[in-house]
């Protein structure tokens, strides 16, 4: 079960939630001084945004988010996760990672560097968020025709960003009536530790000074 | 010094399986899962068994400390570029 049957009475991480306003700074060069400095500051409402504050951390009217956006179309090229999505989220091999066709078209000395990997995490900054009859569905389309339906969306870790209630005050005392869908607890230990993998990633370089 | 020992062991185990230096030449590699283990096995163009040429730890068993942890990434994103 990917989300929770009913809504609890608490703001929680990886909650759905709706009406929060996403920032975005965009910065032509590091401002080095005040002249000529050259930035926008773009506002926008996602439809919906999930929360990525920890459940414990969400107080002193703060919390962090990330807009809920559609997911690849190239995602349905794969049939592994054609079949359930939700798949991207964990681990899988080598093989289950990438399209049969082009698993095929790697030359033996590429898979084997692949195969040697095991069973890990591919795309280490996305989470699908399994489709719900809530969440309205959109068209992918195909540069080849074929679009697709879906209403599976997915948060990139890439895109988190801070804002600013006075109504958060702890994950009780939160606007409720802002709260769209709540992960089940499996669901919810799935994204935590997909989320601390992505910070947990260690460079080659650094993995190289540890020996 | 045996701590050593033992975190040599467990990362030979968990990254390596046993068996993970054979030679693999023309012959495909399956992953099978069994139980807690994931048996890579060696067979031919023609899906004909050769052999069992390593034994791992099936890491959908792993802890969540465990995945956390874990050092590779499947590299794909380059195969995900509508074309």
């Amino acid at each position: 079960m990917f989300y929770q049957d009913g809504l609890g009475q608490a703001l929680r991480f990886g909650d759905v939630v709706k009406g929060y306003i996403l920032t975005n700074a965009i910065l032509a060069t590091p401002i080095w001084d005040t002249k000529g400095s050259n930035y926008a500051v773009n506002v926008s409402l996602p439809h919906f945004s999930v929360v990525v504050t920890p459940c414990c951390s969400i107080e002193d009217r703060t919390i962090m988010l990330t807009p809920l956006i559609q997911v690849y179309a190239t995602f349905f090229d794969n049939p592994y996760l054609a079949e359930d999505l939700t798949r991207v989220n964990r681990i899988m091999s080598p093989q289950q990672a990438v399209p049969p066709d082009v698993w095929d078209q790697l030359c033996d000395e590429e898979k084997q560097r692949r195969l040697a990997e095991g069973n890990t995490y591919a795309f280490a900054d996305l989470f699908v968020y399994e489709e719900h009859e809530s969440l309205p569905k959109y068209v992918l389309h195909r540069k080849r025709g074929n679009d697709i339906v879906t209403n599976y969306y997915m948060i990139n870790f890439k895109n988190l960003y801070k804002v600013h209630c006075d109504k958060i005050i702890s994950p009780i005392d939160s606007p409720l009536e802002s709260k769209h869908l709540q992960l089940s607890v499996e669901t919810r230990e799935e994204l935590r530790v997909k989320l601390a993998r992505y910070y947990s990633r260690v460079p080659r370089e650094d993995q190289l000074l540890q020996v | 010094m045996e701590s050593e020992t033992e975190q040599y062991d467990y990362h030979s185990f968990t990254k390596e399986g046993t068996g993970a230096t054979e030679e693999t030449g023309d012959y495909r590699i399956i992953s099978y899962p069994f139980g807690r283990y994931e048996i890579k096995v060696k067979v031919t163009p023609n899906n004909e068994f050769v052999g069992i040429i390593e034994v791992g730890i099936n890491k959908d068993f792993l802890t969540q400390q465990q995945k956390i942890s874990l050092q590779g990434l499947h590299d794909v994103e380059k195969f995900y570029v509508e074309q």
